[in-house]
């Protein structure tokens, strides 16, 4: 599929930067935003799929029965906490496990088909060590090599991936001198060597600094559209900003899996943080599209479920917010949907 | 890419990797030193028994007595053959035969199970298929170890070709012979020991596991050899066809390769299925 086919003018995960913005009008001066950005459709054919995955090991049910499948061309998160199954379902679609019951296909073949995944497949394992003796820049030539480049191919295909995490000085250093951070870079660069369709990556930014992670972040958005990225993490925030399709895991089992808007409801369903003063509910209810309004005294929360037929997400921010601001409410903070941290909190004990 | 490319690949790294290891260059600066200690041995006391000045034999007593000794070891037809090959090159063979497994078990013990325990062939089999890895490690293994070989053998030859002590076209013909078949006995060792590195996961125990086994076959075959009944059952040993690869048969000596290199293969294809399957 050519992914340029799947340009639309706006994310539809996109949260709180948009809300706010959509809240403070633009200054007069301000360009009209052209930029159109990618997003994928939800019926964007599969690039991974799991069909009812078991997996055990002895007694023990790591995974069981998973489903699910990984739209071509999205940034999709595993998530779950510790005990999950991520980490046995990640290493299933490596390929490093074989399921004892079901089916994974990654872009159409079994994980095992190195024939057939040469090249396509981008793997960065959590918790592999880079091979003592050998040098950075050997290590990577040898892997571009046995994905089928030339030595020159691969030299220069290293040397780019390797720049690309800001490791170009680490070329002729020992792969056991490294720290921990700069190995997890070496093992991101070794990942996107040679372009691959799908990228797995276990904990990318696990043990980075927030510079470093930051550039992890903005190398996987920069392939948004051209590469599927399964990436799995604890860090919700993180998987948040970065992914726009998810599987939330809890105890081996699926809890659901879907785009990131429908999993923090963030395409219909706004929240305002609301200061002391008054709690206009009735006014807010009358907004055209509103289908539900609660508050929450605890947390001073205004939650309002809209149709997502009726309007955008931002189209009711603007109208709720003139609302509000009719009836002299005094708003903290607006948010679209729950927020991913809340979502996982709700569906995992 | 095709599955042999990727067995040459990996091979070389295998070969790369342990020439410039610690353990890889400790192993073969003990292994070369400790052979050449045999041929050097050898040179030096017929140097001391010329420079004392007494009565030395003359060739021909030299050559009686050599096939004498051959004889009562190897028997009558090997030992005619046998006595032409310089004394110290023979020397150093059968001490081969004994110590070059040693060395295979040394630098390959860790090539599947160090990889493994640490994950690093994680890195590899999105990119190349299981059994071209276990594949290409074995060769690898083999390759740097019949260097190691070569280089031991190589200074004894240069040594042995210093002293003048035997004529130059029998220490480079029976040289290379010997290297050939020691490097071929190796094989079947490379094996087996692949084999071991793959069961297990943590090298130390694939190590102590390796060397058990070497060690129960060893004494496996010297008690089988005792009982006429059994004695049959020694020939599924690599051991028992040290013999047959000093044979004047060449047909013996094909045979004796043939079997060895299969034994090897063997050993190497268990090892490849196990990698294939394992959960990595």
């Amino acid at each position: 599929m050519d992914n340029d086919d799947l340009t639309t003018p706006e994310i539809p995960g996109e949260k709180l930067a948009a809300a706010r913005a959509s809240i403070s009008p633009p200054p007069s001066d301000a360009a009209p935003q052209t930029k159109k950005r990618k997003v994928i459709r939800d019926d964007a054919p599969p690039a991974v799929e799991l069909r009812g995955v078991t997996r055990k090991f002895g007694n023990v049910t790591a995974v069981n029965d998973v489903s699910f499948m990984v739209p071509e061309g999205s940034v999709f998160g595993l998530i779950g906490p510790n005990g999950a199954g991520k980490t046995t379902t990640f290493s299933m679609l490596a390929g490093y496990l074989h399921p004892t019951d079901g089916d994974v296909y990654v872009l159409d073949h079994r994980p095992d088909s190195t024939d057939a995944l040469k090249g396509r497949l981008g793997v960065l394992p959590q918790d592999a060590l880079l091979p003592n003796n050998e040098n950075v820049g050997d290590f990577l030539v040898y892997l571009g090599r046995m994905q089928g480049m030339s030595a020159d191919e691969a030299k220069k295909n290293a040397e780019e991936v390797l720049a690309e995490v800001d490791g170009s000085a680490w070329w002729k250093t020992k792969c056991s001198t490294l720290s921990h951070g700069m190995a997890k870079r070496v093992g991101i660069a070794q990942a996107l060597m040679g372009k691959p369709k799908v990228v797995l990556l276990d904990e990318p930014t696990a043990g980075l600094d927030p510079r470093v992670a930051y550039q992890v972040r903005q190398i996987i958005k920069s392939r948004k559209g051209k590469a599927t990225l399964i990436v799995s993490s604890h860090n919700l925030q993180e998987l948040e900003e970065i992914c726009d399709h998810a599987a939330i895991m809890d105890r081996g089992t699926l809890i659901t899996a879907g785009s990131m808007a429908e999993l923090t409801a963030s395409a219909e369903e706004v929240r305002y943080e609301l200061a002391r003063g008054p709690i206009p509910e009735d006014a807010v209810r009358k907004v055209d599209g509103v289908k539900t309004v609660t508050f929450d005294k605890g947390t001073r929360e205004l939650i309002v479920a809209f149709d997502k037929g009726a309007a955008d997400a931002e189209e009711m921010i603007r109208r709720v917010t003139m609302a509000l601001y009719e009836q002299n409410a005094r708003i903290s903070s607006v948010s679209k949907g729950r927020g991913l941290e809340q979502r996982v909190m709700e569906l995992t004990d | 890419m095709s599955a042999a490319a990727e067995v040459g690949l990996t091979a070389g790294r295998e070969i790369r990797k342990n020439l410039r290891s610690t353990k890889g260059i400790a192993m073969f600066a003990l292994f070369v030193v400790g052979g050449l200690l045999l041929p050097l041995g050898k040179i030096l006391i017929d140097r001391l028994a010329k420079s004392e000045g007494g009565e030395m034999p003359s060739d021909e007593a030299m050559r009686q007595g050599k096939l004498f000794a051959l004889t009562k070891v190897h028997g009558e037809t090997m030992a005619k053959y046998l006595v032409d090959c310089p004394t110290a090159l023979l020397i150093l063979f059968k001490a081969t035969l004994f110590f070059f497994p040693l060395l295979i078990l040394m630098v390959g013990f860790d090539a599947i199970s160090g990889e493994t325990q640490h994950r690093t062939m994680r890195y590899m089999t999105p990119r190349a298929r299981r059994a071209s890895i276990a594949i290409g490690k074995g060769l690898g293994v083999w390759g740097v170890t019949a260097i190691m070989l070569l280089v031991l053998y190589g200074t004894s030859w240069i040594m042995m070709l210093i002293d003048g002590g035997n004529p130059a076209s029998a220490v480079m013909s029976w040289g290379t012979r010997l290297w050939l078949f020691a490097a071929v006995y190796g094989g079947a060792y490379v094996g087996l020991i692949m084999l071991m590195s793959s069961i297990f996961r943590t090298p130390v125990v694939s190590l102590l596991t390796a060397f058990g086994v070497m060690v129960a076959m060893g004494l496996t075959r010297t008690i089988l050899s005792l009982f006429d009944s059994t004695k049959a059952i020694t020939w599924a040993f690599p051991a028992q066809y040290e013999e047959w690869l000093l044979s004047p048969d060449p047909s013996r000596v094909i045979s004796a390769c043939a079997v060895l290199v299969a034994w090897g293969a063997l050993c190497l294809m268990g090892a490849t299925e196990i990698v294939r399957r394992k959960d990595i």
